[in-house]
């Protein structure tokens, strides 16, 4: 006799075919290790089945607030490089996967950065600290390249034992590399002074030579490198020190763009410490992108110079030597300044030698150039006083404070339009600043041409 | 033979009593009728599951069984078999809880450094999931004629009247909340052939005292912007309606065989839509915006819409074992198949007719507001039966039932969660003389729906948005939904389980 005998394995089958569409695939195989270069930067890798776009959601807290950049192409195989953490600290993260259509996230999974090395030294703060990442080389004992954060920690840094200097370090514009200048601008100039590149992940560092570079350089927004190099020319049967505006394109070819003779005569525009420094002895260096111009800044003739950029022609002097703005009567004059911030028609200057007193100083001006005056508005002395014979830079801040980089003195500083000082970190004794820069994040997108 | 003669005067005395009974209760029913708006009865929504504490204990399988006042919407032939008056009373208890969970989404309008957040959403409830009046009262009686039976009276379809869901939930793109009332007068007639053949005819005004619908626009007009997840410019859009009048007709017909065997069959044939006339109001969901939107059509104050909401047309056919110890029914087995035309709602529209609002010195065209729904077709099967454990006593019924999903997945939303459920009933009578009453209890699920993004055809309302078909222009479209015309909006979890408790007066003269 045939039974109808009912088939218990296909029980199951109600209850899948009710369970409705299954979820969106989730990014799988997720590893996360710190970076064996630097310890506060965090390799994270995944797959997907399908090819998707992600990026890597994590923090210090469970809110986890940061962002990694969204991959710019579909794929299977991901990575992505968690920045900005600090070290010893742990920190939360999850990776979110887009196909184009359905979002998903992957569980969440924590993780620890590592130690600081012994060699950075510590940093103390005081006050309230602000919102960008600060891009610094630091100078001393052990010479290296650090991201402070906004309440001065390390968040990334590069040792480089090259017996040169750093004096300028900052994000690349295409947002994957620490670019900095290792060269010698006291006693001998360095032949085998470079443009270094270190991706912020660590890995694969490349350099560009670019002999006897000085203290500054710039990036331009397609990317060509403008920096300041030595040029030495005859002048009455001896070499003579100038400056020159060297840019290196991304193929390396590099070119003249302006020199100190194309604008000044040292025999009738000398300036200070000839002998010693040299004559122009450019030590600062800025670019603005929309006129298509330099800034220089010329320590020994404190004064600092707006160069075009296609002709090399000088467009305006300010300052003490070959000037074609003067001070109006009441005006303090700087004296060997360093870097400088041009801002509409406002200059900061980082005044090394100017006040009476062995104090450094920052100096504001507003200029009329249809009348060729620069008028004084502002200025600021650190309480107590430092003095920085060397190197300096003010940057304004987008709240109107400005931040106030006392290099030599091991100081930097955040002061209100009032003079109020509300954020102070410091070095230990026999540390210095290089130049700054700031960085509201440490992905910055790539700068459009 | 005087004992006969004394027996059928007695029949004919009592036969008159009932009479009288009813002659005095009719006024009370027409008043119970006619009070039945002030009630405001929560009312069915676009429904499904049976009414009646009877059909429902056996889940609704009573196309064939159909013999009390729910057989003017079961299948109107069987008033024929009622034989007598009967009083009928009933209200049903639900509790219907409708969970939706939105799937996490990146948020295109929240970029860090162009990175989108990813945003995960909390369940969201239904916050009205108990509805304790659902009526239904009419009056059946052959009026002394043996072959006919006719019927009067009023109910609520069996639904989700009333929703309400946060503002800020994640559904609130598709919708915050809908009360939906509709009574259903019925009036039918029946006739029979003996016991072997019988018709019938119901004729429905549908009133729907109460159609309102919330939901959440983004106003937003900028070209290609997309706020997914929330928008500055959300207004909250309620459109309140009612529609006095709509005709609606049902046709059935029993054929009996043989007495262990039923056959049965009832449809719901005249096309029909409900539109609903009404106002819209929209109001900023942002406390920061202060200004109020102003409706105009051709320059002048206006607000008055339609709301169309078509019926489906629906087909029920039923085969019913009936087994007979000593001439009486022991118990019955009844299977039942149901087809409803929901595919003819393509959408619910509010037209608007032109109407514009004006925010913040900003022109938003909201002459239509469509909200896709692209429904299907739906196929319901049934089984139950009444078991007379005690003959005149108590009757045991119980029954299952499967209703295909009138929603395809990419259209899926909180207002009608039609997606396909599965139900278990049952149910008991208790005899007490001519006075029945009639429990039941129904458990429906919707199993757990998951729809994606990637599947969604349900999208957040824009009305200032240029984004046209194909939605492609990327000028005017954005970028990370290419070929939609804005943000899905329903994609997610739906999760829905419901209990009924029926309970039923039957009067029997």
């Amino acid at each position: 006799m045939n039974r109808v005998m009912l088939d218990w394995r296909l029980l199951p089958l109600p209850l899948i075919l009710a369970c409705g569409q299954p979820d969106v695939a989730p990014p799988e195989n997720i590893v996360a290790q710190l970076s064996t270069d630097i310890v506060t930067v965090v390799h994270v890798t995944w797959t997907t089945s399908e090819p998707s776009v992600g990026y890597v959601q994590f923090g210090r807290t469970e809110d986890m607030d940061g962002r990694t950049p969204l991959e710019a192409e579909p794929r299977t195989n991901h990575s992505a490089t968690l920045l900005g953490l600090t070290s010893d600290t742990q920190i939360h993260y999850r990776v979110v996967t887009w196909d184009g259509e359905d979002a998903a996230a992957s569980g969440r999974g924590t993780l620890r950065t590592g130690k600081l090395p012994l060699a950075l030294p510590t940093i103390v703060k005081t006050g309230t600290g602000h919102d960008s990442y600060t891009i610094v080389p630091l100078l001393g004992a052990t010479t290296a390249v650090a991201i402070l954060d906004g309440e001065g920690r390390y968040v990334w840094y590069r040792s480089d034992d090259r017996d040169l200097d750093i004096y300028r370090a900052r994000i690349s514009r295409d947002g994957n590399s620490i670019l900095y200048n290792a060269a010698s601008v006291s006693g001998d100039l360095a032949d085998n002074s470079e443009i270094v590149r270190v991706p912020l992940d660590g890995s694969q560092v490349t350099s560009t030579p670019v002999p006897l570079l000085a203290h500054d350089f710039v990036e331009l927004p397609d990317g060509t490198l403008g920096a300041i190099a030595v040029e030495y020319r005859d002048f009455e049967g001896a070499p003579l020190r100038g400056d020159k505006i060297i840019e290196v394109a991304a193929d390396g070819t590099q070119t003249v763009i302006w020199t100190s003779w194309d604008c000044f005569d040292p025999t009738v525009d000398q300036g200070d410490d000839m002998i010693s420094h040299g004559w122009t002895f450019a030590n600062a260096l800025d670019y603005d992108p929309q006129d298509q111009a330099y800034y220089i800044g010329m320590r020994n003739f404190s004064s600092i110079a707006k160069i075009d950029r296609a002709t090399g022609a000088c467009l305006w002097v300010l300052g003490s030597t070959a000037a074609t703005i003067t001070f109006d009567d009441a005006a303090p004059r700087f004296l060997h300044q360093h870097q400088f911030e041009v801002r509409g028609d406002r200059i900061l200057i980082f005044d090394n030698d100017g006040s009476p007193a062995m104090e450094s100083r920052v100096l504001e001006y507003s200029l009329d150039l249809q009348n060729g005056v620069a008028n004084h508005v502002w200025s600021y002395l650190s309480d107590p006083t430092v003095f920085s014979f060397v190197l300096g830079e003010p940057t304004r801040l987008d709240n109107g404070d400005t931040l106030i980089n006392w290099s030599a003195a091991g100081q930097i500083e955040r002061v209100t339009p009032d003079g109020e000082s509300r954020w102070k970190i410091n070095t230990p004794a026999g540390y210095a600043f290089g130049f700054h820069t700031l960085a509201k994040t440490m992905y910055p997108r790539p700068t459009p041409n | 033979m005087a004992r006969m003669a004394r027996m059928a005067r007695m029949a004919r005395m009592a036969r008159m009593a009932r009479h009288r009974v009813l002659s005095r209760c009719l006024p009370c029913l027409l008043a119970l009728l006619a009070c039945i708006h002030s009630v405001r009865a929560a009312a069915g929504g676009y429904y499904w599951g049976a009414k009646g504490a009877r059909a429902l204990g056996r889940a609704g399988a009573a196309t064939a069984r159909a013999d009390d006042f729910s057989a003017v919407m079961l299948n109107p032939a069987g008033l024929a078999r009622v034989g007598t008056t009967l009083l009928q009373l009933g209200n049903r208890v639900s509790y219907n809880r409708q969970v939706y969970t939105r799937m996490p989404t990146l948020d295109w309008s929240d970029l860090d450094q162009g990175v989108p957040r990813y945003v995960e959403f909390d369940p969201v409830h239904n916050n009205l999931p108990w509805q304790p009046l659902d009526p239904m009262m009419g009056v059946v009686s052959n009026l002394g004629l043996r072959h006919w039976g006719f019927a009067l009276g009023v109910q609520a379809p069996a639904g989700v009247a009333k929703q309400r869901f946060p503002a800020s939930g994640g559904q609130r793109y598709m919708m915050l909340t809908r009360e939906a009332q509709f009574l259903y007068y019925t009036a039918s007639v029946a006739w029979k052939l003996r016991d072997i053949v019988g018709v019938g005819a119901t004729f429905q005004w549908i009133h729907v005292p109460t159609l309102r619908y919330e939901l959440v626009v983004d106003a937003t007009q900028f070209p290609g912007h997309v706020n997914p997840v929330s928008s500055e410019l959300d207004m909250r859009a309620s459109i309140e309606s009612a529609d006095p009048f709509t005709a609606n007709a049902i046709l059935g017909i029993w054929y009996r065989p043989l007495a262990a065997f039923e056959l049965a069959a009832s449809g719901q044939l005249v096309p029909a839509q409900v539109k609903a006339h009404g106002s819209l109001r929209i109001e900023p969901v942002s406390t920061e915006i202060d200004d109020d939107v102003v409706l105009t059509r051709d320059g002048k104050a206006a607000d008055d819409v339609t709301l169309t909401m078509p019926l489906p047309l629906s087909a029920r056919v039923g085969v019913r074992y009936i087994h007979n110890v000593h001439h009486r029914e022991r118990f019955d087995l009844e299977l039942d198949l149901t087809y409803e035309t929901w595919s003819v709602v393509q959408a619910l529209i509010m037209d608007g007719n032109g109407l514009e609002g004006e925010l913040l010195g900003q022109r938003l065209d909201v002459g239509r507001i469509a909200i896709d729904k692209n429904w299907r077709d739906t196929i319901g099967v049934r089984v139950g039966g009444d078991f007379s454990l005690l003959p005149q006593r108590l009757t045991l019924r119980a029954g299952i039932s499967y209703e295909s999903a009138a929603s395809k997945p990419a259209y899926a939303n909180v207002d009608f969660l039609g997606a396909r459920q599965l139900g278990a009933s049952v149910g008991l009578s208790v005899y007490l003389r001519g006075l029945e009453l009639a429990l039941a209890y129904s458990h429906r699920r919707q199993p757990a729906l998951r729809v994606r993004e990637s599947e969604s055809s349900v999208y957040q309302v824009v009305p200032g948005s240029q984004c046209r078909p194909p939605y492609a222009d990327p000028l005017t479209c954005n970028e990370h939904y290419p070929g939609k015309p804005s943000a899905p909006a329903n994609a997610g979890t739906y999760e829905a389980a419901y209990h009924h408790a029926s309970l039923g007066v039957i009067y029997r003269f």
